[in-house]
């Protein structure tokens, strides 16, 4: 998961069930910290700049799609339809990653430590608010 | 003029006598416009707007293109937001659609929908 994170390479969650779930709750819990209580269109900027700091196109598919997937963690779930999984871990990592980077850029904190911690409060959402069916306790190790 | 029909009989959820025709695009594009001015405000908050789409998607299912047909109406109260690269299919259907969906929110009378489209 730090991997994917630091590297903003999705091939360690992509299609495992496990991190990918884990993924996901990252990202919620990265997205929230930023935008939640703020009004759902400061995202459309924010996306415009993240776009133009990668050079890509700021209007057009992507970035409505990228909009979309963060909305959906703020209320807005139903934006997403259509997009494929893999398309969405993929923007996932990259707004994590994006607003990991704008976090550490504004002191307080280093960025490993700051992925860690996301990572670890993901992990314990998922654990108290999604256990295995079968009643193990979920663990970090198991999905790895 | 079978434009404008057409759009009658999408808001009215009766059958429009005839194909809109070739070149009905332009007149889609300005009934939507001038729905979306009257059913928001240039302020109004966006939860209102993705609740519109929301109702045109109840009643039409997946030809509601729901992405594009938010930006399209936030891009008519005037904010910048990402409207490239939006086909021709999506953008009529959204036009039409919608401009039903604002009209049954509106809750206009027959009168008062065949005066917005006499305006157009």
């Amino acid at each position: 998961m730090l991997t994917s994170l630091r590297d903003e390479d999705r091939a360690p969650v992509q299609a495992r069930p496990g991190p990918a779930r884990l993924m996901r709750e990252v990202f919620a819990v990265a997205v929230r910290r930023c935008f939640a209580g703020r009004d759902p269109r400061d995202v459309t900027p924010y996306v415009r700049g993240l776009l133009q700091r990668r050079d890509v196109r700021t209007d057009g598919v992507t970035a409505r799609e990228l909009e979309a997937v963060i909305r959906s963690v703020l209320g807005d779930a139903d934006l997403v339809a259509g997009i494929p999984d893999e398309r969405r871990v993929g923007m996932m990592i990259m707004v994590v990653g994006d607003l990991a980077q704008g976090a550490v850029a504004d002191g307080a904190i280093n960025d490993a430590e700051l992925l860690e911690a996301l990572v670890a409060q993901a992990e314990t959402r998922v654990a108290r608010f999604d256990p295995p069916a079968d009643g193990r306790p979920w663990r970090r190790s198991a999905v790895r | 003029m079978t434009a404008l029909a057409f759009l009658r009989a999408t808001a009215t959820n009766t059958v429009a006598p005839e194909p809109p025709g070739e070149h009905a695009d332009e007149m889609f594009a300005a009934a939507f416009r001038a729905a979306v001015k009257l059913r928001f405000r240039t302020d109004a908050p966006l939860a209102a707007v993705t609740g519109s789409v929301r109702a045109a998607t109840r009643r039409h299912g997946e030809l509601v293109p729901v992405r594009e047909a938010e930006m399209l109406i936030r891009s008519a109260l005037g904010e910048q937001v990402p409207i490239a690269e939006i086909d021709r299919s999506s953008t009529v259907r959204t036009h039409v659609l919608l401009f039903a969906a604002l009209v049954e929110e509106l809750a206009l009378t027959d009168d008062e929908l065949d005066e917005l489209l006499a305006g157009l």
